[in-house]
């Protein structure tokens, strides 16, 4: 290793590790407490508010926070405008369209309205979070993602995100922890799912935009195209993985307490936990076979990949149901979660084949060392040791924009973003 | 059961959750003080939303935040007085450690002690080195926040880094 190298890896390193240093949880609760009376103390005017809605190209003169009863006039509003055949346009709009207020205003209000049940509003809410990635994907795919239109989408799926979260904790707090359980994995899933191909869509982004520029003063230079769609989506990225890390956190939280409740009830209610665990595996295997087998226009390598993913659910029920047999419930139904999740997965990548394609073998190859740093994660857990904190594995690259005399020099280091709670 | 409500307040707080580390991360690197960093994180929020409360528009929150919090950083700048230049401090020793010696030391090295090092380049190299690499921030946003040319922010994360590798060679001396 030369000189430069080695310096160069220091220099990646000491970035690696300052990107570690976050608000502690109670720092954080703190300062987000404080600002919470802050914004009651200081409340938006009626003016202040409409402007700030047009500001983010919202048109949506039908939804006030008033009674409940106005608050069915956008859901009939989009009935009217269906039948002219307006809101169905809108529906396959992404930001930056000109329906693409009605889509996200008045159809996904709608739908929200319409959604009965605490469960069901938790749903209609992280579907409507995972299409904000979505868009924010199909955006990038087109080369069509800009820092405004991202701006709003992010901001919209960091609301929905949190919606979903507030949804899973309201649900618990009413007792059905069951429920809050289910909305909360299938969340995870579709964030791991996201996190990954955004992940892949940046490497593409930043690989094809690094070139080399001659500056008016004749100097030599060796500049980055400042890649605004790289920064952004790996932003975008690190927002998708703080709640992907949040939701998996919540759903390990809920899945002990729905097995330590289990216990505490009736002696066999574990087994009859574990029993409906079993059942929606199965049920979840099967429509995730149904995607991959009925889908003709999927990528072969996709293909393959969904039904490896497919396979790991199967031998991991296989696993729980050997645990059920033999009276250990509570892990069996953990087995039949995680089963789940894994199934909820390959459905995922069916889903979403279109953009997986154009970064297929970079998205594949994220996916199994993310599985990878699962697994070893796990297995430092039961064997109580640390990993260490050094870890090249992972991480973006990114290129230093240096100005140099003649020789021009490239430092090309391996970063990692760390955001913790 | 709440319904969906789409007040600014929620987008704000979205923007708080998105943000909040970065924010923090910068005023402590810049500062150095833990007690201080937080205070001005909570503050750059709270005049953001100020700001916004009174009718202003902002197009890009993130940009925005970092001004708020970079002004309120000279402000505090202005109270102190400057921090002596380290250059003197960083004259080479006669001996110097191995490669596989550094790593050991960079393996030693937790997340404090990373934004430490990076606080003690003296400004404004310490403010382009730790935008452009720990905050991820590009030349075009650097120079949006900062008001300089992207050829200057390239210029001073040129000589940050050279004096990055110093402080780190110098400190494991």
């Amino acid at each position: 290793m030369t000189n430069e190298q080695f310096e160069n890896k220091i220099l990646s390193q000491i970035f690696q590790k300052a990107r570690g240093v976050t608000l502690t949880i109670s720092e954080k609760i703190k300062i987000h407490n404080r600002i919470d009376q802050y914004i009651e103390e200081n409340p938006l005017s009626y003016s202040t508010l409409q402007k700030t809605k047009q500001k983010y190209k919202v048109v949506s003169p039908f939804y006030t926070r008033l009674s409940f009863s106005m608050k069915l006039v956008p859901a009939f509003f989009v009935a009217l405008l269906f039948l002219s055949g307006t809101s169905f346009a809108a529906q396959n709009t992404l930001p930056g369209d000109f329906l693409y207020p009605v889509k996200i205003r008045l159809n996904e209000n709608a739908q929200t309205l319409f959604s009965f049940g605490a469960k069901n509003i938790a749903l209609t809410e992280a579907v409507h979070a995972n299409t904000r990635l979505m868009e924010i994907e199909k955006l990038s795919v087109q080369k069509k993602l800009n820092p405004e239109t991202l701006e709003v989408a992010k901001i919209s799926f960091n609301t929905e995100a949190l919606n979903v979260k507030k949804n899973i904790d309201e649900l618990k707090a009413s007792g059905d922890i069951e429920s809050a359980d289910e909305v909360g994995s299938d969340f995870e899933s579709s964030l791991k799912t996201h996190h990954t191909l955004l992940k892949a869509l940046s490497q593409k982004d930043e690989e094809q935009d690094l070139k080399i520029a001659t500056t008016s003063t004749g100097t030599t230079t060796q500049k980055i195209n400042a890649n605004v769609s790289e920064n952004i989506l790996t932003n975008i990225t690190d927002a998708v993985d703080v709640h992907l890390k949040n939701t998996t956190a919540t759903r390990e939280i809920t899945e002990k307490e729905i097995v330590s409740s289990s216990l505490n009830t009736q002696p066999d209610a574990l087994k009859v936990t574990a029993d409906i665990a079993l059942k929606k595996v199965q049920s979840k295997i099967n429509e995730a076979e149904k995607s991959i087998n009925s889908n003709e226009s999927v990528d072969e390598t996709i293909k393959a990949d969904a039904n490896l993913k497919l396979r790991q659910a199967k031998e991991i029920l296989i696993e729980g149901q050997l645990k059920l047999s033999s009276n250990s419930n509570g892990e069996a139904f953990t087995l039949f979660k995680s089963a789940q999740r894994k199934a909820e997965e390959a459905k995922l990548m069916i889903k979403s084949k279109d953009e997986i394609k154009t970064v297929a073998p970079a998205f594949l190859k994220i996916y199994k060392e993310e599985d990878k740093v699962e697994e070893a994660s796990k297995a430092s857990i039961e064997n109580s040791s640390t990993t260490p904190l050094n870890n090249s594995n992972t991480g973006t690259k990114i290129n230093v924009d240096i100005e140099v005399p003649p020789t021009t020099t490239i430092i090309s280091t391996t970063t990692s973003s760390i955001e913790t709670f | 059961m709440k319904n969906k409500e789409n007040h600014p307040k929620d987008a704000f707080v979205g923007a708080f959750d998105l943000h909040s580390n970065a924010i923090f991360r910068y005023c402590l690197y810049r500062i150095g003080d833990r007690e201080k960093a937080l205070d001005m994180s909570q503050d750059t929020f709270m005049k953001a939303w100020k700001f916004i409360s009174l009718g202003g528009s902002v197009e890009n929150m993130k940009a925005f935040l970092y001004k708020i919090a970079t002004n309120l950083i000279i402000d505090e700048y202005r109270r102190r007085k400057s921090p002596e230049s380290l250059d003197n401090l960083l004259e080479e020793k006669g001996f110097e450690p191995s490669i596989d010696e550094y790593e050991h030391m960079i393996n030693r090295l937790d997340a404090e002690q990373a934004l430490a090092m990076l606080s003690q380049i003296p400004e404004p190299y310490k403010q382009a080195l730790g935008m452009r690499f720990v905050e991820d921030l590009s030349l075009k946003e650097i120079s949006e926040i900062t008001g300089e040319s992207e050829n200057t922010i390239a210029v001073r994360i040129h000589r940050g880094l050279a004096k990055l590798v110093k402080i780190f060679k110098h400190q494991n001396d």
